[in-house]
């Protein structure tokens, strides 16, 4: 078989002179034969030896696709609009696909990731570093174990030079536990992992390259590290991570120093010590799943009780969850679960687009095949007469949509490309694979499929005999359109809700922006993870040093995202529950930070412990407690979601001032001093800290003072990141920039579709009532009647379509941002998106009813033989 | 020359490898041995011949090469290959076997 198969393809190879060689050897024959009607059709004859060589199908495929091309190029116009709505579905979903590929399916690049096991209580309970330490001293079911620290931010010094990294403590068995390779110098290894070892670390390639420029010197530097000194020992393997789809910490140092850098976990509970441990091969995994159990069982026992470490009531179970792959990051465990229900609204939003986008490009494209197998009705009769079979015919019409969907496909594939980089922070990790490129081609499969084979059928169905008839007949008139119509329809809808989300989204975007300090340049900030280093009266004592570093004018704090995985519940009578962020904030942040008060006053030294509570709310969370009612002076109770949860405020408070939006969150600011009073400092201090520094000069001028202020204030707390407020407030922006210009687009893009389809429909229209129009015309109506004709059959869907879609956004963009938005669409937003889809449209008609006007202008008679 | 061929089917094979087994013969010779030896009664069609032909090409059983002809043509001569004398071996067994059999059957039954 196999030699058959070579010599078929040797054929192939030289098939032009084996045809020759037929050709010559027939005629001796003939010539042999001395009677030359005595031999066949020679032609024929030479087709029919050539057959048995079976690659016939390859030339009838060469000639489809010489025919596609030549019909593809016949209607430029046509081939246009096909490829580039198609390029756009198959663009957006290459580049899902890709992101699917990515979080779900890639495995670490590590030897044998499917040895790897994370472990983990169920319920959740993080794990302390005590607790792996007695674990490791006595298990043996692992080859090696090794506990990882969540990320931290850090300032990395190298000389004069400082920048922002990712911070990561690991134990000493890490690169025995992963084992990447590593690009440089030597891994961290168990010697480091102890108190009187040199102080060292390894860094990741993309920091090497970045910041060292990949050269080899930069083992044995010496760096700092939020101001303690460091060798860099080695270079981690470029692309390794400990989990798929997150990006590396820059740094990675050993756990045993715990007063440096990225000791002070900023949550607790949320950060927890993950151990990861490579399996032996030569244990039953669930004897080690026991023996860890027991042994972690132990250990919580030697354990004191810490205030914020309660133990869980009820029994727990221990888990071994593979780690090595993207999926495994997703496990069914119930509070995950929940947490997924949560962003359901989103990602049922995402799936709603990328079905969109690709159902609505191949539908369209569908209904524009199917108004030109009316054009092409002549052809295709012509062709099924001369002895065309019809699968042969649907084989034709499928190669030409697999000819639209190749060459879509290829742009789809750059798109996709630009979608990509677009929307994720990284584009490097887009990698363009065979897997890729498989992935894309199927999608292309699948969409020519669905838009070219019921077109394809459609057009060669039916007699031949009734076929020719109704070809010269005219048109099958009476027929409504109307699968194209509700198609219209919807996508006018969608498009509707697009723009409409992507319009809130900017306004919210623009709320942020808008109100820009002064001199925003001038704030210094400095981020600090206080942590369980810190004494309790540590911000007082930051703020009052700060104050007295020469060159600053002003100084405050403000807590990150306190409380921030609570949901508060505020009583204003009416027992309505709104999630939000509470911010403790020093007296003097407004003037400090000059983010504006809009209305009252801000915190003042007096709103002391000992004064009556006191809060300022943004303007979205007094719109949606207050709506337009002037909120100053008017009071609130917080209280947690369910009863028992912790409040961090005693006593109903009373609302002073309005501040203005805060990224579209609703926040709720109170005095430190009142927080403090109510128990809340623990808590205030385990979360990041923010100090404000405005100064009259340079923000870079009193960096070095500042930095040296905080460091005497507490000296066993790292000083974390510096920037500029303006720079704070640039970057804050941009991943609603980001969101922003994703739904503008794919607004805009659905309504080029919309428009698209709505060309179809018409043009169909118009081909398939031509002969009617003509007798219309024949019989007296005037160009207006027939225009009205056509209007009022295209119209209707956009029209139906556009207050469908109107009445939903509001709804939709509702769902879709929760509670979390303040921005609602408003009469004007409607009106706007109204009118732009709408202008849209009757450009689409005026384009595609073009033909109806050339003719309404027309000789009756050449109306009525037009065909 | 009768155009009807009177071939049971699947027998043009057999035929056109026996012929080819004592000399090699370019197309032309191959339909008129068959005619020849057959009493005349067998004749080949062109359009059975050449496809016949191109099929043993395929699975290899015979080659063809460039020569000139009695009659000082160039014609194509087709020889058989190893492999073509196995599978003439084999189809004339296979076809001994089956005819014996339908003669046992029409002189018994």
């Amino acid at each position: 078989m196999l030699t058959r198969a070579a010599r078929r393809i040797w054929y192939l190879l030289n098939r032009r002179r084996l045809e020759r060689e037929l050709e010559r050897e027939m005629a001796a024959h003939r010539a042999e034969m001395g009677e030359p009607h005595g031999f066949g059709p020679t032609l024929r004859l030479r087709e029919q030896s050539a057959d048995v060589w079976g690659l016939r199908w390859l030339d009838d495929l060469v000639r489809d696709l010489r025919h596609a091309a030549r019909q593809l190029r016949r209607t430029p116009g046509f081939t246009l609009v096909a490829v580039v709505t198609l390029a756009v579905g198959i663009g957006a979903n290459t580049a899902a696909f890709g992101l699917v590929r990515a979080v779900f399916f890639a495995e670490l690049p590590v030897p044998e990731p499917e040895r790897l096991r994370q472990l983990e209580w169920a319920p959740r309970r993080a794990f302390s570093e005590a607790e792996f330490r007695y674990l490791q001293g006595q298990v043996s079911g692992f080859s090696a174990l090794t506990c990882v620290t969540g990320e931290a931010d850090a300032t990395l010094g190298r000389g004069e030079r400082e920048e922002q990294v990712k911070v990561s403590r690991v134990s000493g068995d890490f690169f025995r536990t992963f084992g990447p390779g590593m690009t440089a110098g030597r891994p961290l290894a168990s010697a480091d992992d102890r108190a009187e070892a040199p102080a060292v670390a390894v860094i990741s390639y993309e920091l090497w390259q970045r910041s060292f420029g990949s050269e080899p010197s930069a083992i044995g530097r010496l760096i700092t590290v939020d101001d303690v000194p460091l060798t860099i020992v080695g270079v981690v393997r470029r692309g390794f991570t400990t989990s798929v789809g997150r990006r590396q910490p820059d740094v990675l140092l050993p756990m045993i120093r715990s007063k440096a850098p990225g000791a002070s976990d900023r949550l607790p509970g949320e950060r927890p010590c993950r151990i990861v441990g490579r399996l032996s091969r030569d244990r039953p995994e669930e004897l080690t799943r026991q023996e860890s159990e027991r042994l972690l069982r132990e250990a919580d026992l030697t354990q004191p009780l810490e205030q914020e470490r309660q133990r869980p009531r009820g029994v727990q179970r221990l888990i071994l969850r593979r780690t090595g792959r993207g999926i495994d990051q997703f496990p069914a465990d119930r509070g995950r679960v929940r947490a997924l229900a949560s962003d359901l609204p989103q990602i049922a939003g995402a799936i709603f687009l990328l079905l969109s986008v690709l159902i609505v490009p191949c539908a369209n494209v569908a209904a524009m095949l199917l108004a030109r197998a009316i054009t092409r009705r002549q052809e295709i009769v012509a062709r099924l007469a001369l002895g065309a079979s019809r699968a042969r015919l649907v084989r034709q019409l499928l190669t030409e949509g697999a000819m639209l969907s190749a060459v879509a496909g290829v742009i789809g594939l750059l798109l996709s490309w630009v979608f990509w980089s677009m929307t994720m922070s990284e584009p490097a990790s887009f990698s363009l694979d065979l897997t890729a490129l498989a992935g894309t081609a199927a999608i292309c499969a699948v969409a020519t499929l669905s838009f070219a084979l019921v077109p394809a059928l459609t057009a060669t169905r039916g007699d031949l005999a009734s076929r020719i008839r109704e070809s010269s007949a005219g048109t099958p008139a009476g027929k409504r359109n109307a699968p194209g119509a509700a198609l219209v329809a919807l996508q006018v809808v969608v498009s509707c809700i697009l723009l409409a989300v992507a319009l809130l989204q900017a306004r919210s975007l623009v709320a942020v922006t808008q109100p820009q300090p002064l001199e925003s340049e001038r704030v210094l900030l400095v981020d600090v993870s206080p942590g369980r280093e810190a004494a309790s009266g540590y911000l007082d004592e930051s703020l009052s040093r700060l104050t007295r570093v020469p060159g600053v004018v002003s100084v405050a704090a403000v807590s990150s995202g306190l409380f921030m995985s609570l949901c508060e519940q505020v009583d204003d009578g009416a027992g309505r529950e709104i999630s939000l962020w509470i911010r403790a904030i020093s007296p003097g942040y407004f003037a400090t930070t000059q983010l504006p008060v809009l209305r009252g006053r801000e915190f003042t030294g007096l709103d002391g412990a000992a004064e009556e509570n006191v809060a300022i709310v943004n303007s979205g969370l007094a719109q949606s407690l207050f709506g337009r009612v002037n909120p100053v002076g008017r009071r609130l109770t917080l209280s947690g979601c369910r009863s028992g949860e912790p409040t961090v405020a005693s006593g109903p408070l009373t609302i002073v001032g309005v501040a203005t939006d805060d990224q579209g969150w609703s926040t709720i600011y109170l005095p430190y001093a009142q927080l403090a009073r109510d128990g809340n400092t623990r808590a205030i201090l385990q979360s990041r800290i923010t100090f404000a520094a405005r100064t009259a000069r340079s923000a870079v001028s009193i960096a070095g003072p500042v930095r040296r202020a905080m460091r005497e204030s507490a000296p066993g707390v790292a000083v974390g990141a510096m920037e500029t407020l303006a720079a704070r407030l640039g970057r804050g922006n941009r991943t609603g920039r980001i969101l922003t210009t994703v739904y503008l687009l794919l607004g805009l893009l659905a309504t080029a579709q919309a428009a698209f389809g709505l060309y179809g429909t018409v043009s169909h229209f118009v081909n398939r009532r031509t002969a009617e129009i003509g007798v219309r015309i024949v019989l007296g109506a005037r160009t207006s009647d027939v225009v009205r004709l056509v209007v009022r059959q295209a119209l209707t869907p956009v029209v139906i379509g556009l207050l469908f879609g109107l009445a939903c956004s509001p709804i939709v963009a509702r769902v879709m941002w929760a509670a979390r938005l303040t921005s609602e669409a408003g009469w004007t937003e409607l009106l706007a998106i109204a009118a732009l889809i709408s202008l849209v449209m009757l450009a689409a008609f005026a384009v595609a009813a073009r033909p109806v006007r050339r003719m309404s202008r027309l000789d009756p008679a050449a109306a009525l033989r037009y065909e | 020359m009768p155009r009807e061929t009177g071939l049971p089917p699947g027998t043009l094979t057999l035929l056109i490898l026996r012929v080819l087994n004592t000399q090699a013969l370019h197309g032309y010779a191959i339909a008129q041995r068959i005619h020849h030896f057959s009493n005349e009664e067998l004749a080949v069609e062109e359009g059975s011949l050449y496809p016949a032909l191109q099929k043993l090409l395929l699975n290899g059983w015979v080659k063809a090469s460039w020569t000139i002809s009695e009659s000082g043509r160039e014609v194509r001569e087709y020889r058989l290959t190893p492999s073509g004398r196995k599978q003439l071996d084999l189809l004339l067994s296979d076809y001994r076997r089956v005819s014996q059999a339908i003669a046992f059957l029409l002189d018994r039954a």
